[in-house]
């Protein structure tokens, strides 16, 4: 697109880049003090709240997290559950997605109010406690990290609305060369739906990779605990010994430091993954020109 | 032709039953008198006994008003700035630009709202808080965050907006892309300028995206953020008036007694309000509408 | 399509990771072997002689037992070592989960509700164990008490045990602690020396905020008192001082309704002219600028506070009960010469006492070996090495033992490092061992909390309050209490304000129906001294 240079059009860039350099400081100077707390010493972090730069650089927090021997274990867990819930999540959602947006689909109406109510209606924990650790037997298995999540029903009503901007065109002159619905989809409807499918992709990532919840109900097992949940309860422990009165040597618990590291610690993998995923959201901008 | 559609969706479905529907039955506890060895079928029945403490509190005026007042103000304000960097995100031209701020705009997602608990503290303390240290700097007065109230909707949604803006300026990304470029050649050659395209393509194709956001929020809007408004406001009675919501007044509530009936009461009426508010929004989307077709159904 | 390409070798991976801990999970997951589940265990024992004489061999059965906190470290090292006592005393083996302790009490209902296959797990007043009894989440082990674990039951004494049951009958296993907890002062006695002060000259509040005062006007970097994340006021401490008062439910200082000098009166202590004094003094202490107001908004807890905060100079609260020693120890690190000690500020006055516990090990209702549970805890009870095992871990490795009641962590090693389980979970307090750096001050207070000569017998022991009629008052009430009674009692505020937030309390209060409340708990405590 050749955009006519004008003085007004360089004035809003200058404005927008300063908006976004502002928004970024804003958005990354508490992250990298989260960052630089985390290798600070907690006395100084009592004393201070928080540091941007140590000043006793320690890597004592991060010792006291990778001092458990089950941190590799727990992180093999989190990323295969990660990977493999997310690629069954978004095929499921999508499988379910897709239908409901077309609109000569019968009774759309009511699968989608049966899916809202799903939003807004909850029975409480017992319940569906009681469903997956007695009736379903999923206890201390991998699959009772990945099934409960697998259709996240605002995900879905989000890919659905993406799925409605296709043109109905597309879609039709495909079928009338024969193609079967499922053959539309995989072939012609998902690839024009990239940034859809990569944003939702990525939330469910997250979903699963954030979660400790599942686990804290149903794994007993020290070999399937997920990182997240390995941290909380540490993080949980140490805040209990630290309020604890019995400590005959004076112990430098790191509560604090602790806290910070764990953050470092989570997001890390999310951020090294990041830029990969990120090239899907663009992509839709180049596959676009295809359409019509 | 149709069975084809019917089977994609079926994993879906069946998931929805199993996993939602099936747990819901439970919902029958808020009308009784709980207990372990008869389980939730067996138990006595209790009527609206559960519901009373919370519709004869004295409170339950100001906590629903919070809930829906704090609600409205991050519904409106959160979608208005996702949206508004959305599109300014989209004007960036550098590749890299963009994908660096909208990466950091990110960050503050991953951060938990005990950390950020801690954060805001050090902002505003009295004595020692940055915020207050910057003031007296300047010879103005110092500001008691702690025991002000009614600074604190506007304290929220700016946290609020700080934390979760990159959730949804990601979505309001994605549903760009998918505009068809060719839309904004069709205005460019009419002569439209980059903002006339912004005002009569961009934002009216991002329209369904943003509507199905909004309702979706309508319809939880009797429940009240508590994972943010517990970790920044916590046990500090001082600043309950503005920021105590339904949630928070139930956890409060339930301290003592713990009872799981009462609990699940709330949650019933959280939820029934909630539906209602979903199929009013909906009716008024379809008469607002030129093709009779609410957002959702 | 990109997307596909890649997924090849991503699916390769990811099955290859599927596959790998499916078989993990398969086997190291589940861990209740299949001898626990067959039910002969409690037929035959119920029959077998609870003494467990080793000439009869009971089936061997796994006990599962849920605690609050997190794995102990050497945890498989020493479970194994005393498992194998376990089996040769008792033919059983003791599985412990741990439930992270933010989680513990909704954990533990979802549990009981789902009807979990575990055997008995530790509870609190504090936690809700009130839901737990009223729900039908504990066995009723009347009967299998005494049988079972009759070393424990006489130790407890039958009169103990009887002023914890509930409805008539036994449930959990109280787990006494200090009795009560007259009221005292902690202080830096490095300090009270060094401005002439003496413990003795600690007989009032009002002597402890003189003397802080005085240490404030020498050396501006102190103050007086602190608050911190878990404070939640502290009337408890400082407005009824010198008198008897008798919280009901017991260590419940939320609930309006208290009996103060052991008369049968119900007083709402937040509407007594003792609570509005006790108001004025702290606004008295806030306004006067001796504490420190952010600290209000803290999130650090006491016990870190304690051992790392050199600046503050004392605090009412609770007798120490054992950690003088560590407490000087840890903040001498920080500050040379630094020590606590601590004086009662009751002196004179018997504290009056229902005798009821605040911690219990209770039976879950699904338990299919309740007896063998019984016979673990007389077992933990009377025998000392095997008890030493279970709370300290491996003489030598994780602990050093001290005589016959005291004990130190090896060199360089500290609690988190080492092998531990708490007492106040499964054990009385006088069978435990304290810290090697006990003073002489907190073996004069253990021994004076856990005498029950030294407390009057309360005119309401073995009553039990219930509060079935009045669920929903107490609900809003209690949530009007914990949004007014920090603000109230730090004294934040000048003292118009306190003096209208407190007439807002009351007026909310009394809306919610809190005199509702205190006619029901009347009435009970009328019902139950007639018979």
């Amino acid at each position: 697109m050749v955009e006519h240079k004008t003085f007004g059009f360089r004035l809003f860039n200058a404005a927008n880049y300063a908006l976004f350099a502002l928004l970024g400081i804003v958005c990354l100077v508490p992250f990298l003090i989260v960052l630089g707390s985390s290798f600070e010493t907690e006395q100084v972090l009592k004393d201070n709240g928080f540091s941007l730069i140590p000043q006793q650089f320690t890597l004592y927090a991060y010792s006291t997290v990778f001092q458990l021997n089950t941190v590799v274990q727990s992180f093999l867990v989190s990323i295969s559950v990660t990977l493999i819930g997310t690629l069954m999540a978004i095929t499921v959602t999508a499988l379910l997605a897709y239908p409901l947006a077309q609109k000569e689909m019968k009774g759309r109406g009511a699968l989608l109010a049966f899916v809202l109510l799903t939003m807004l209606f909850n029975g409480g924990i017992v319940p569906w406690y009681i469903l997956i650790s007695k009736y379903l037997q999923l206890k201390d298995t991998l699959w009772v990290l990945i099934l409960p999540y697998l259709v996240n029903p605002f995900n879905m009503f989000v890919l659905k609305s993406f799925f409605e901007t296709i043109p109905k065109e597309i879609g039709e002159s495909a079928r009338i060369d024969g193609a079967g619905h499922l053959r539309t989809f995989l072939s012609i409807v998902a690839p024009l739906s990239m940034p859809g499918l990569a944003t939702i992709s990525l939330f469910y990532a997250l979903g699963y990779w954030n979660d400790w919840w599942l686990s804290l109900n149903f794994i007993e097992s020290d070999r399937l605990v997920p990182v997240q949940l390995l941290l909380k309860k540490m993080i949980s422990n140490l805040t209990f010994i630290s309020s604890q009165i019995d400590t005959s040597k004076f112990i430098q618990v790191p509560a604090n430091g602790v806290q910070m590291a764990t953050t470092i610690i989570s997001i890390g993998p999310i951020i090294a993954a990041y830029p990969y995923i990120q090239r899907y959201f663009v992509k839709g901008l180049t596959i676009g020109g295809i359409k019509g | 032709m149709n069975r084809a559609l019917y089977y994609m969706a079926l994993p879906g479905l069946l998931y929805f039953f199993v996993f939602c529907y099936l747990p819901m039955l439970g919902v029958i506890i808020a009308f009784k008198n709980y207990n372990f060895t008869d389980g939730i079928f067996g138990s006595p029945w209790a009527g609206f006994a559960n519901f009373e403490f919370f519709f004869t509190s004295p409170d339950l005026f100001r906590v629903t008003y919070n809930t829906l007042f704090l609600n409205g103000l991050f519904i409106t304000v959160g979608t208005t700035v996702a949206v508004a960097i959305a599109v300014l995100l989209n004007e960036i031209r550098s590749k890299y630009g963009a994908r660096t701020f909208q990466t950091v705009i990110f960050f503050p997602y991953f951060i938990s709202w005990i950390v950020v608990s801690l954060f805001l503290g050090t902002f505003l303390a009295y004595e020692k808080g940055i915020i207050n240290k910057l003031l007296t700097g300047f010879g103005l007065e110092r500001v008691d965050f702690m025991n002000s109230p009614e600074l604190w909707p506007a304290i929220l949604v700016i946290v609020y907006l700080w934390k979760t803006t990159g959730y949804g300026v990601i979505i309001y990304l994605a549903a760009i892309a998918g505009v068809n470029p060719e839309y904004y050649e069709a205005a460019r050659i009419d002569g439209a300028s980059r903002l006339q395209q912004i005002l009569r393509i961009l934002l009216p194709q991002l329209r369904p995206t943003i509507l199905v956001l909004l309702i979706l929020a309508v319809g939880r809007i009797f429940y009240g953020d508590f994972g943010m408004i517990y970790a920044l406001v916590g046990d500090n009675g001082q600043l309950y008036s503005t920021t105590d919501v339904i949630d928070t007044y139930v956890f409060r509530s339930m301290r003592t007694l713990g009872d799981m009936g009462m609990t699940s009461a709330v949650g019933l009426y959280q939820s029934f309000m909630g539906l209602i508010m979903v199929l009013i929004t909906n009716w008024i989307s379809k008469k607002l509408s030129d093709d009779n077709k609410g957002v959702l159904f | 399509m990109l997307k596909r390409e890649r997924f090849i070798p991503a699916l390769t991976l990811l099955l290859a990771l599927l596959i790998a801990l499916a078989g993990c999970s398969s086997g190291g997951g589940n861990k209740t072997p299949a001898a626990s589940s067959s039910a002969s265990g409690s037929a035959s024992s119920s029959e077998a002689s609870p003494s467990a004489s080793t000439e009869e061999k009971l089936e061997q059965v796994e006990l599962k037992l849920i605690l609050p906190g997190d794995k102990p470290q050497r945890y498989d090292e020493v479970m194994k070592a005393l498992n194998e006592r376990l089996t040769a005393e008792i033919q059983a083996t003791l599985n412990i989960q741990y439930i992270p302790w933010d989680s513990y009490k909704d954990q533990i209902l979802v549990k009981l509700a789902a009807g979990e296959n575990f055997d008995f797990f530790y509870h609190g007043w504090w936690i809700q164990y009130a839901q737990v009894l009223a729900k039908g989440g504990a066995m009723d082990i009347t009967d299998l008490f005494p049988k079972y674990a009759p070393d424990l039951y006489e130790g407890l004494t039958a009169e103990y045990v009887d002023t914890n049951r509930y409805q008539e009958k036994i449930y959990g296993i109280p787990v006494p602690g200090p009795l009560e907890y007259p009221q005292g002062y902690n202080f830096r006695a490095d300090l009270a020396e060094k401005y002439g002060y003496n413990p003795e000259d600690f007989q009032t509040i009002e002597d402890t905020i003189e003397f802080g005062r005085t240490v404030m006007a020498a050396d501006k970097s102190r103050v007086m008192g602190r608050f911190n994340g878990e404070y939640s006021g502290n009337y408890q401490s400082v407005a009824f001082l010198g008198m008897q008062r008798e919280y009901i439910p017991s260590n419940d200082f939320n609930s309006p309704g208290i009996l103060l000098n052991n008369e049968p009166q119900v007083v709402n202590q937040f509407e007594t002219q003792q609570y509005r004094d006790f108001l004025k003094l702290q606004s008295q202490v806030w306004n006067e600028g001796l504490v420190d107001k952010d600290s209000l908004s803290s999130k650090s807890n006491v016990v870190t506070d304690a051992n790392t905060d050199v600046s503050v100079i004392g605090g009412m609260g609770n007798p120490p009960e054992g950690w003088l020693g560590d407490r000087t120890e840890a903040l001498s690190k920080i500050e040379a010469g630094a020590s606590i000690d601590f004086v009662f500020l009751e002196k004179g006055t018997k504290m009056v006492s229902s005798f009821k516990a605040g911690n219990f090990t209770v039976i879950s209702p699904a338990s299919k070996k309740p007896e063998r549970v019984l016979m673990f805890l007389n077992l933990l009870y009377k025998d000392k090495s095997f008890r030493d095992l279970y709370l300290y871990g491996v003489e030598g490795q994780d602990f050093i033992a001290i005589g016959d009641d005291q004990f130190k962590y090896p060199d360089g090693l500290d609690k988190t490092n080492v092998f531990f389980n708490e007492w106040w979970m499964v054990t009385p307090w006088s069978n435990t061992r304290i810290s090697a750096n006990a003073t002489e001050t907190d073996k004069k207070t253990i021994a004076f909390l856990t005498d029950p000569a030294n407390f009057e017998k309360s005119i309401i022991a073995g009553f039990e309050f219930n509060p079935d009629a009045v669920k929903s008052e107490i609900s809003k009430v209690s949530a009007v209490v914990s949004e007014y009674r920090k603000v109230l009692e730090s004294g934040s505020g000048s003292p118009q304000q306190q003096d209208a937030k407190y007439e807002e309390f009351i007026d909310k209060m009394k809306r919610a129906g809190v005199d509702k409340i205190i006619e029901e708990k009347q009435r009970q405590i009328d019902e139950f001294l007639r018979q």
